[in-house]
């Protein structure tokens, strides 16, 4: 009549519990896995003529190439150019992704740094 | 957005009915979810049928239907059915029941002359073709169409003493007899004669309930009057043949069993708390009641079992012959004061009476498996998901059977660890926007968030309306490096 509380919790445990991937946990495990790093530049709003691929070498994660897509070549982070945009006003949009998140704003000469917080959903002037 | 990983609600979820609890997840609703339809297309979440307001004469305000009898009509084709319900003076109210049309009138002028009040205490019972009542203190016979009633019957026609005012007076008929539980005796009407006490339990207990089960009469009893079912502790179920000298078996409950009833060959006891079933040596605990249930509150139709308790319309049954059945909060009460009575006994219609303010609320819902109409609308809970690492909702897809027709729609909610709700306007969408038109005729859709807390608890929570046909709604979530914010 009643099913047995044994196999119960079992099926809530099943079903209610879900296992997330550390997010810090060897690369390869996560690419297995199908599950995006969330450390990884977002690919869909990369910076135009550069691709991303994964790499257990953090150095050269990122990949530039000619305007017809040859000759790709491993890039450091470090060397990634007009990465941080350049705006004439305060940003009042919602940034989507790290890139978007950090902007610098000529204020009339004054540059200033303005930071995207996801928590409050709002830009702040550093 | 769609490779992201995701969980989802479907019949795995609807087909396990409503937990016990809220917060024990035996089910796949809440505790606290209505309205749940899974019968009628097994597989997929609709809404509970549309209750149609009956015609009824006079029908008392203080407990509108407590008794209620079905029995071969005067014809011979069909059944004859016919109720008793009580006034605010505690007189009693003769009433003919028209099962197809769900029409309840009162026949004839109210009984002044002796009380009726108390559900539990009285009962409707056809017997030889002639109904037989039970007030407080007598009993009461009246002819197949009600027209003709014999208010004193057992102390004037039969001579007989008063039945004890403070005891429940159920009915059963057994080998051919009307047998009538007064305190810790049966009375017995064989034919015309009637004799009293026939059988007797010991001295002190008292009959709260009676059926007929493998061929015997089971009788629940308490050795003392607790008709409000506060004293607990022993109450016992008498088992008898109908003239052995004394009962053949007793078995113990801790609680008051306030009414017995037979289902697809099980039976049911409803107690002061819980519902169980007696498994031939104790009753064993199913599920928490939170009210006093009692004979005209239990019925049956399409294989599943009905009660109500309080606003709550419980169904217990299998969407899929052959499977286990599951409890679901079916229809709710539209009155706040709740059911009174149902009645189901005409193909797959019920009647149901709730308790108004001023009279009680009969309704007639034509099938009890169809989908709801344009004033239906149900917000139901699930089962909260627990993640390991915090996540950021980032979607969702909602997938009906067809595409959604006018009236019809679907919102999403989620409530995250802090109890706040994430509803429509967090998904950038207008409240049943899912249903307007610019939606009209489209059965998949879906909807992204780009912000919102982190948390490692989703709670969905969906709003189904009219006869829209759920097939599924999947949340897609990222984990997320952010700490949680309380």
């Amino acid at each position: 009549m009643a099913q047995d509380p044994i196999q119960q919790m079992e099926e809530m445990e099943s079903r209610y519990r879900i296992n997330v991937p550390d997010p810090k946990a060897a690369e390869s495990l996560s690419v297995n896995m199908g599950v995006p790093d969330p450390q990884s530049v977002d690919q869909n709003n990369a910076q135009p003529g550069k691709t991303q691929k994964s790499s257990p070498d953090q150095e050269t994660e990122f990949q530039e190439h000619d305007h017809n897509g040859l000759n790709s070549k491993p890039v450091s982070i470090r060397n990634l150019k007009d990465f941080f945009e350049v705006l004439s006003a305060t940003p009042t949009h919602k940034a989507k992704n790290a890139w978007d998140q950090i902007k610098i704003v000529n204020n009339a000469g004054t540059r200033e740094l303005w930071v995207y917080d996801y928590l409050t959903a709002d830009w702040h002037k550093i | 957005m769609l490779n992201l990983p995701h969980f989802r609600i479907d019949y795995h979820d609807f087909l396990r009915g409503s937990n016990s609890y809220v917060n024990y997840p035996d089910g796949g609703f809440l505790s606290t979810s209505y309205g749940i339809n899974i019968f009628n297309t097994p597989g997929l979440l609709t809404t509970t049928p549309h209750k149609s307001e009956t015609v009824h004469s006079s029908l008392g305000s203080s407990e509108p239907i407590i008794a209620w009898g079905l029995g071969p009509s005067s014809s011979g084709l069909g059944g004859e059915l016919v109720a008793l319900g009580v006034t605010g003076s505690s007189d009693g109210v003769f009433y003919n029941v028209n099962s197809s049309s769900g029409n309840i009138t009162a026949n004839g002028s109210a009984d002044t002359t002796q009380a009726y009040n108390g559900n539990g205490f009285v009962d409707a019972i056809q017997y030889q073709g002639s109904w037989y009542f039970t007030s407080r203190v007598n009993v009461i016979k009246c002819s197949i169409d009600l027209n003709t009633k014999d208010l004193t019957f057992w102390t004037t026609t039969k001579s007989k003493s008063s039945l004890q005012q403070y005891s429940p007076h159920p009915m059963v008929v057994y080998n051919d007899i009307l047998w009538i539980a007064d305190q810790n005796y049966l009375h017995s009407l064989d034919g015309s004669t009637a004799s009293t006490q026939v059988f007797d339990l010991p001295s002190g207990w008292v009959i709260t309930a009676m059926c007929i089960y493998n061929n015997l009469i089971y009788m629940a009893a308490e050795p003392y009057w607790n008709a409000s079912g506060f004293y607990h502790g022993q109450a016992k179920i008498f088992t008898w043949n109908g003239y052995s000298d004394s009962w053949l078996d007793e078995y113990d409950v801790d609680t008051r069993v306030n009414c017995l009833y037979v289902f697809d060959g099980t039976l049911f006891a409803f107690t002061q708390y819980y519902l169980g079933y007696f498994d031939g040596v104790r009753v064993k605990y199913l599920r928490p009641v939170l009210n006093q249930i009692f004979k005209s509150q239990v019925t049956q139709v399409d294989n599943s079992m009905f009660y109500v308790d309080g606003i709550n319309m419980i169904r217990y049954g299998s969407p899929v012959p052959g499977t286990r059945k599951v409890f679901v909060n079916y229809i709710p009460a539209t009155a706040s004061q709740g059911y009174s009575a149902i009645i189901a006994h005409y193909l797959k219609q019920m009647i149901i009476v709730e308790k108004g303010n001023s009279n009680g609320l009969p309704y007639l819902v034509s099938d009890i498996n169809a989908a709801g109409g344009s004033s239906e609308s149900y917000l139901q809970d699930y089962n909260a998901r627990f993640f390991s690492r915090p996540v950021r909702v980032r979607s969702v897809v909602v997938e009906t059977e067809s595409g959604l027709a006018s009236g019809q729609s679907v919102d999403v909610n989620y409530f995250d660890h802090t109890g706040a709700s994430k509803d429509a306007a967090f998904f950038g969408y207008s409240s049943n926007e899912f249903g307007t038109g610019a939606l009209q005729g489209k059965n998949i859709w879906r909807f992204d968030v780009e912000d919102g807390i982190v948390t490692r608890t989703i709670r969905p929570s969906v709003t189904v309306a009219k006869d829209t046909k759920l097939r599924y709604v999947d949340f897609y979530y990222e984990q997320s490096e952010d700490d949680l914010n309380n």
